[in-house]
């Protein structure tokens, strides 16, 4: 039987990713009025074969505290669930913009490194990384400017615009507080 | 009346660390060259011929390889050089910088319409080195001037986000017929698609470097300041210029010589001085 486990990565120290992506956007790419805030999160989606859903949990837990296959605990934090939502604890002002690549290459190696460390119950696992954005103004259902905000925040389609993805190759979904996601590909 | 010599600036981006060697591989061909800080100055961009984004690591990679650098108003300057002509080759991590700034390919200028994705390789991941054959397969570039189609050359790659892909149907068939497919991957002997380790990262049809329509924009994945003399090839490398390497062991005045990289250092010289200048050596 194969269970879900959703793995949660976020660092515990200073995220210099997160900083640089903040300072591109804001002085660079003129988002200094729309975006206060930004935080980064690596999701892993881990089919693993178990018996149960605490079997599935108990494999990555061993994953995680024995080897640096997806996260150092010096370093990083981290939560296990069953499944994750993008729109999952964001407060009122803040959307997610969870990227995807399309080939998922790292997620491969990511199941042969278990195996060769002789964890053999992962048999797939895929990544996402989720930038947290925190807006100037909450964002709002009715808002006709919101989307195109978010296209040019996250989705590289024009130079000089577009940070978080490169459509050709990954994909884009924005996720919003009050619980919906769409995508943010053009 | 004696032409001025050819002037080209390296922009040191944070983070590059290729901008020495390509300093020096210019210089080998008889050019002059700075390396210029990418904060600095706007208006001295405009004293040189041609530019080169070099490899390394800007932004330490961060969000994605060239995504941040490709945001710096430097990139704007160069786009306004290149429009008029001078020629701007980014390698590796400057090849990274001039796909997310949507200046190659340029099909709709500033629009981005390629990625540089993360290699795919059988039972590997990541950073990936290794010499390459490589086949011209455009000689109308500023990497390639002095060059002829179909040629054959060897190159070194390193890089970890180097495979060249596009979610838009048909453009790949739309460079090659453009001639803007400029280098493929291929065996010693020029054969077209190999598979790895010939081909290094999974590159949609084994495609090394894409310049603009007007081919003085190039971003090219290998690095040839790493070939730019024959000493610096191995001598176990397949292939014409293994052979060469081979032939040279022992000749210190032989093993000076230019190596294959320095035919792309060519190319760039010729280009200006052919192209841009004219063969009058107007400016």
């Amino acid at each position: 039987m194969i269970e879900r486990v959703v793995l949660t990565v976020a660092l515990k120290v200073t995220d210099n990713e997160t900083l640089s992506a903040l300072e591109a956007l804001r002085t660079k790419m003129g988002m200094a009025d729309s975006i206060v805030g930004l935080a980064r999160e690596v999701q892993w989606e881990l089919d693993v074969e178990a018996d149960s859903p605490e079997s599935a949990r108990c494999v990555i837990a061993e994953i995680v505290e024995r080897t640096n296959v997806f996260l150092n605990p010096n370093k990083h934090r981290s939560t296990l669930a069953s499944t994750a939502h993008g729109y999952d604890g964001l407060d009122d002002d803040e959307v997610a913009i969870l990227v995807t690549d399309r080939d998922g290459a790292e997620s491969a190696a990511a199941v042969a490194a278990a195996s060769r460390i002789g964890v053999m119950g992962l048999r797939k696992a895929s990544r996402r990384i989720r930038w947290r954005v925190r807006l100037a103004e909450a964002p709002s259902p009715g808002d006709p400017g919101l989307l195109p905000l978010l296209r040019r925040i996250g989705v590289s389609s024009d130079r000089g615009t577009g940070l978080f993805s490169n459509p050709h190759s990954q994909t884009a979904l924005v996720a919003f507080p009050w619980g919906d996601e769409k995508p943010l590909d053009a | 009346m004696m032409e001025s010599r050819v002037r080209i600036a390296v922009i040191r981006f944070p983070g590059v660390n290729c901008e020495d060697e390509t300093k020096r591989a210019v210089e080998s061909q008889g050019m002059d060259c700075d390396i210029l800080m990418w904060n600095g100055p706007r208006e001295r961009l405009a004293e040189y011929d041609g530019y080169i984004l070099p490899g390394g690591f800007t932004y330490q990679d961060r969000v994605r390889a060239g995504a941040i650098a490709a945001k710096d108003r430097i990139v704007d300057c160069l786009f306004e050089e290149a429009q008029a002509g001078k020629p701007v080759i980014g390698i590796c991590n400057g090849a990274q910088i001039l796909i997310e700034s949507g200046m190659v390919p340029g099909m709709t200028p500033g629009k981005v319409e390629m990625g540089l994705a993360r290699n795919i390789m059988p039972d590997r991941d990541g950073y990936y080195t290794r010499w390459t054959h490589l086949r011209v397969e455009s000689d109308a570039s500023c990497v390639t001037w002095a060059m002829s189609s179909l040629d054959v050359t060897s190159i070194p790659t390193a890089h970890a986000e180097g495979r060249f892909v596009t979610i838009d149907e048909g453009l790949i068939d739309r460079l090659f017929e453009n001639g803007q497919v400029v280098m493929t991957y291929s065996g010693a002997k020029g054969e077209a698609e190999p598979a790895f380790p010939y081909n290094p990262n999974g590159s949609t049809r084994g495609i090394a470097a894409v310049s603009n329509s007007s081919g003085n924009v190039v971003a090219m994945m290998p690095h040839p300041e790493r070939a730019a003399w024959l000493s610096q090839v191995p001598e176990s490398l397949s292939g014409h210029w293994g052979a060469e390497r081979r032939g040279a062991a022992g000749s210190r005045r032989i093993l000076a010589e230019p190596g294959p990289g320095g035919e792309v250092f060519t190319s760039l010289r010729t280009f200006i001085v052919e192209r841009l200048r004219g063969r009058g050596g107007e400016a």
